[in-house]
């Protein structure tokens, strides 16, 4: 291999460095792995965490928190996607005014860059008006509202979702060959119809890589959760909450999911209970490798058969 | 100085006077020219042949070697055409599967100018990226045959292909720059080679020098910490001349170097090519006829990856003995 | 005919503005409105966090002035819950000065680019150009899982395996008793958190870098190649040359995803808001912290007191300057790189 001393120790620094991340990432799983099946069963993925010992402080299993992980997910993709595409197509395909565009190409980056934790005080400030007390409550001492709910926080999951959407998609539409929009427009078609018949169908993969990585960082997401929704991890949802008569008021409730429940389960939180944080973060982990390794090669191949 | 691509092939006086002109320059400058026999076209006749074939000394039996045609002129700045710099024998290459050179014999002689020529896709550029090893860096690649540098097959084991590199250096097709300083360009394959990190007046010597037998030297001496990006193409191709000059090679390969350039840069480099002529052994190919017959002392011309002829330049673009060369030489297609 | 005058222009080729409005019917009219105003309401948005998190942090800023980035004789948390709880005559308490935070966020930080960066490099290196093609589509995915995993995970990690075998293993009893009186030194710490931010910028930077190698044309590194570089020196020589921009931009990145991280750095850190002091000598990586973006974590049950809430919220000012400056960065870095790539 390289001669000169530094080049070894460069070339063998570069394979002991892949070598290194991937010894991490195996040695992550297969803690989680050990430490975390001991700790899942059945019970644990069917049962609500409930309040437990003085020194053990949770009880019970996981069902509220992987609902609120699940709703959150489902809550904050449904916003950010619509906005998302729409932002994609306007920066891929239309692109005007100049300026416009600079300054939402220039957003789309901030709100990448922007930690979580910011925009959970923003939601905080703009949430608790009482003005907005529809989307929460009212906390009855002061009249404002708590900005804290379901709605509150997948509202701001839906802004850190959004980037990932926006750039995949935009490079999904760039990816779109010219010839194919000018055929469209040959034959008469409108510049909406062009990009809902020609544009749409061929960027499809793009949108659901885009798609997957937001709900990725969304489920991964806790500072948000813990302001946003708060870290009442031990309150079990309602009975038949989904019901419509009590759906409206889970929304607007308060909850937990994976993430704020590993936090408050682990030594760092209240609940203090070693083997409960461990089963709810091979549980959360898993959600997340699935999506984006299953759903994620799924949307690669596809677009590699393009 | 006019565009010499705007001369029409068949003016062949022209071609003849130029070629001289720029043989002449050279004679200053290669001492193994000086000490030939001028070159003149009209003299091709009076040689005496040349002495049958002998092969150097670590070269296996040259079975192509019979094809070198005899009668033929050896030129001023060759001093033997049978010592080749470089040869393939039976040389192979396929990509998953598919062979694009069939066992293909080529003679370079050392000091020539060698013209590779044929229709685009016969595998010109493969032939000439396998004489180096760059074939190869195509993971799908599989190479058979040799290819003999010195009369050492540099497929062989114990290669070293960093060394071999640098013993026969290349210019590609696209002037490729690297994004840094003209100096750190030219001044690369020096550092690459020595142990400890040279300084910048240790380096000039040999920066000035390869980019004076690039031609370049005059127009960007005060300039060299520009980025070489900035240069235009024409420069951009001279500095990759030098850069690959101040590695000091055997034999350069040029694949098509002036097909991205305009006329008055390309007669610049045919220019080059033909003062480097002598002091190295240069391997080029071109899809431009006029280009090869300006320039090549050698020609080989090359159809669907076998040799259809090979031989003194004047001979293959003159009388070719191949039917298809003739029409290839004709234009009929290509 | 008309239908050719209707044809809007083909993209690639900008129409000029008044006859594409001319040919575009109604239908068309209301569609590009609505993705321009979906446009704004991004535009809208940011400048909104901008504005509110500003607005609510503002007092903390106006009473302490120059001060608030500076130390103070009262230990950080002390203020913080005083905020909170008032004086005890009743007044309220509005003093901070969050130095400890700041620098705690600049070790952590800044340790952590200094352990990620040069692991980073090395693997994009070996990913893009040294790594046989099998082994680098097999562990390219691993790499990015690292980066999609949960800090929340990372956290854990941190606070049940690594801390307790750092103070079970390397902080012997009686200098954790001896250093007890200045500061309590153990597992979670500003080591522990740094390596926390390291393992999770890491596979940011190197998914970043591998990209961009995996860009650098093939004709500089044939170039390189041909002059008689093997794959590592024509790395180094040509290839991280020519990334640089990305270099700069994938750090910049990094930074305000280290600098925005709460959760795992608020289980790493140690939880106390101290400024780790290098006269300790070895112990001073023992000693805990509590950067910006944990302290607002840490705190968030305290958002009902309104001199707490405007501190908490003049942290998160100062993370969005930090990290907002930092995504320009990386952005005029990118762009620049663009013109690199595209100038030759
Ligand atoms: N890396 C490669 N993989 C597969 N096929 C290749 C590769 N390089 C060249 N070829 C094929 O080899 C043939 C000859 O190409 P080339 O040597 O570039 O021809 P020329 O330079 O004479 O135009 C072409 O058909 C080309 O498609
Ligand atoms: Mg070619």
């Amino acid at each position: 291999m390289p001669t000169r001393i530094s080049d070894r120790a460069g070339y063998y620094g570069a394979w002991a460095s892949g070598l290194f991340l991937t010894g991490v990432v195996f040695a992550i799983v297969a803690w989680l792995l050990v430490n975390g099946l001991r700790n899942v069963d059945w019970t644990f993925l069917t049962t609500n965490p409930a309040p437990g010992s003085v020194e053990i402080g949770v009880a019970g299993g996981i069902v509220a928190p992987l609902l609120g992980t699940l709703i959150i997910t489902a809550m904050g993709t449904l916003i950010a996607l619509p906005l998302g595409l729409a932002t994609a197509v306007f920066l891929g395909e239309y692109g005007k005014p100049r300026l416009l565009k600079q300054l939402t190409d220039t957003s789309i980056d901030l709100i990448f860059g922007v930690p979580s934790i910011v925009f959970a005080l923003f939601g905080l400030a703009i949430f608790s008006n009482p003005s907005l007390i529809f989307l929460s409550e009212e906390v009855q001492t002061s009249g404002k509202a708590t900005a804290k709910s379901f709605f509150c926080a997948s509202i701001m999951m839906a802004l850190i979702a959004l980037p990932p959407i926006v750039r995949s998609t935009q490079a999904a539409i760039a990816s779109v060959p010219n010839v194919q929009r000018e055929a469209a427009y040959a034959l008469g078609k409108t510049r909406f119809a062009m990009i809902r018949k020609v544009v749409l169908p061929s960027i499809r993969p793009g949108i659901a890589t885009g798609t997957i990585l937001g709900m990725g960082r969304i489920a991964g997401d806790t500072a948000i959760v813990w302001i946003l929704l708060g870290g009442a991890v031990l309150e079990p949802p309602v009975a038949g909450w989904w019901e419509p008569q009590n759906l409206l008021g889970f929304l607007h409730g308060t909850g937990a999911t994976l993430t704020t429940y590993v936090y408050f389960a682990s030594p760092a939180g209240e609940g203090n209970a070693e083997g409960k944080a461990y089963g709810a973060a091979l549980v959360l982990f898993a959600l997340v490798f699935i999506v984006n390794i299953v759903l994620g090669r799924a949307g690669q191949r596809r677009i590699g058969r393009q | 100085m006019e565009p010499l691509d705007e001369t029409p092939q068949s003016d062949e006086l022209y071609q003849q006077a130029r070629r001289q002109e720029w043989r002449h320059a050279l004679d200053t400058t290669s001492d193994r020219r000086a000490a030939g026999i001028p070159t003149d076209p009209t003299a091709i006749a009076a040689v005496p042949p040349a002495a049958p074939v002998t092969v150097a000394p670590a070269v296996p039996v040259l079975p192509i070697a019979s094809q070198v045609p005899v009668s033929s002129v050896r030129r001023a700045h060759i001093a033997d055409a049978n010592d080749l710099a470089l040869a393939t024998r039976g040389l192979r290459v396929a990509f998953s599967g598919n062979e694009i050179l069939h066992g293909v014999d080529i003679n370079a002689p050392r000091g020539g100018v060698v013209a590779l020529v044929g229709p685009s896709g016969c595998g010109k550029t493969t032939l000439l990226r396998s004489l180096n090893r760059l074939t190869e860096l195509a993971p799908t690649a599989q190479i058979k045959g040799q290819v003999l540098l010195d009369g050492n097959d540099v497929y062989g084991a114990k290669v070293d292909l960093n060394l071999l590199r640098r013993r026969v250096g290349m210019v590609f097709q696209q002037p490729n720059p690297f994004p840094m300083s003209i100096f750190d360009n030219v001044a690369f394959a020096i550092r690459e080679q020595a142990r400890k990190r040279p300084t910048r007046g240790s380096l000039m010597p040999a920066v000035e020098q390869a980019l004076q037998r690039a031609g370049l030297w005059d127009e960007i001496k005060d300039n060299l910490d520009r980025s070489a990006l900035s240069l235009s193409g024409g420069q951009q191709q001279r500095l990759c001349i030098a850069r690959t000059l101040a590695a000091d090679p055997e034999v350069l390969l040029m694949d098509e170097p002036c097909s991205a350039l305009d006329p008055r840069s390309t007669a610049r480099i045919e220019e080059l090519i033909v003062q480097l002529a002598g002091s190295l052994t240069v391997v080029i190919v071109t899809h431009n006829l006029a280009q090869a017959r300006r320039i090549a002392d050698y020609a080989a011309f090359l159809l669907n990856g076998d040799v259809i002829e090979q031989g003194f330049a004047e001979q293959v673009f003159e009388t070719p003995t191949q039917q298809q060369t003739a029409d290839f030489v004709a234009g009929i297609f290509g | 005919m008309s239908s050719i005058t209707n044809v809007p222009p083909p993209l690639g080729i900008r129409p000029d503005r008044a006859s594409a409005a001319k040919s575009a019917n109604r239908q068309d009219r209301i569609f590009i409105l609505a993705i321009q105003l979906v446009a704004l309401l991004t535009l809208v948005v940011i400048a909104s966090v901008a504005i509110f998190v500003f607005v609510a942090g503002w007092p903390s800023f106006r009473e302490n002035g120059f001060g608030w980035f500076t130390s103070g004789p009262v230990p950080l948390d002390q203020q913080l819950g005083l905020s909170f709880t008032g004086n005890p005559d009743g007044s309220s308490y509005t003093k901070l000065n969050a130095w400890p935070a700041i620098a705690g966020t600049i070790l952590t930080t800044g340790g952590a680019l200094l352990i990620a960066f040069p692991i980073s490099l090395l693997t994009a290196i070996f990913l893009a150009e040294l790594a046989p093609k099998r082994v680098a589509d097999f562990l390219s995915p691993i790499v990015t899982m690292l980066a999609a995993t949960p800090s929340v995970i990372f956290g854990l990690f941190a606070i049940l395996v690594l801390g307790p075998w750092i103070s079970e293993h390397l902080i012997p009893s009686s200098v954790a008793n001896e250093l007890a009186i200045i500061v309590p030194i153990g597992g979670p710490s500003v080591l522990l958190a740094t390596i926390v931010l390291a393992v999770m910028i890491a596979p940011l930077m190197t998914a970043i870098f591998t990209d961009a190698l995996r860009a650098v044309p093939t004709r500089w590194k044939e170039g390189a190649i041909a002059l008689g570089c093997d794959p590592w020196r024509m790395s180094r020589r040509v290839s991280v040359t020519a990334i640089r921009p990305a270099l700069v931009a994938g750090a910049s990145l990094a930074i305000g995803r280290a600098v925005g991280e709460a959760i795992a750095v608020s289980m790493a850190g140690g939880g106390i808001a101290f400024v780790p002091n290098p006269m300790d000598g070895i112990w001073f990586f023992f000693q805990p912290v509590r950067p910006l973006a944990a302290t607002v974590v840490d705190y968030s049950e305290g958002f009902d007191g309104d001199v707490l809430r405007a501190n908490l919220f003049a942290i998160g000012v100062v993370l969005f300057i930090t990290t907002a400056a930092l995504t320009i960065g990386a952005k005029i870095a990118s762009a620049s790189a663009a013109k690199r790539l595209g100038g030759s």
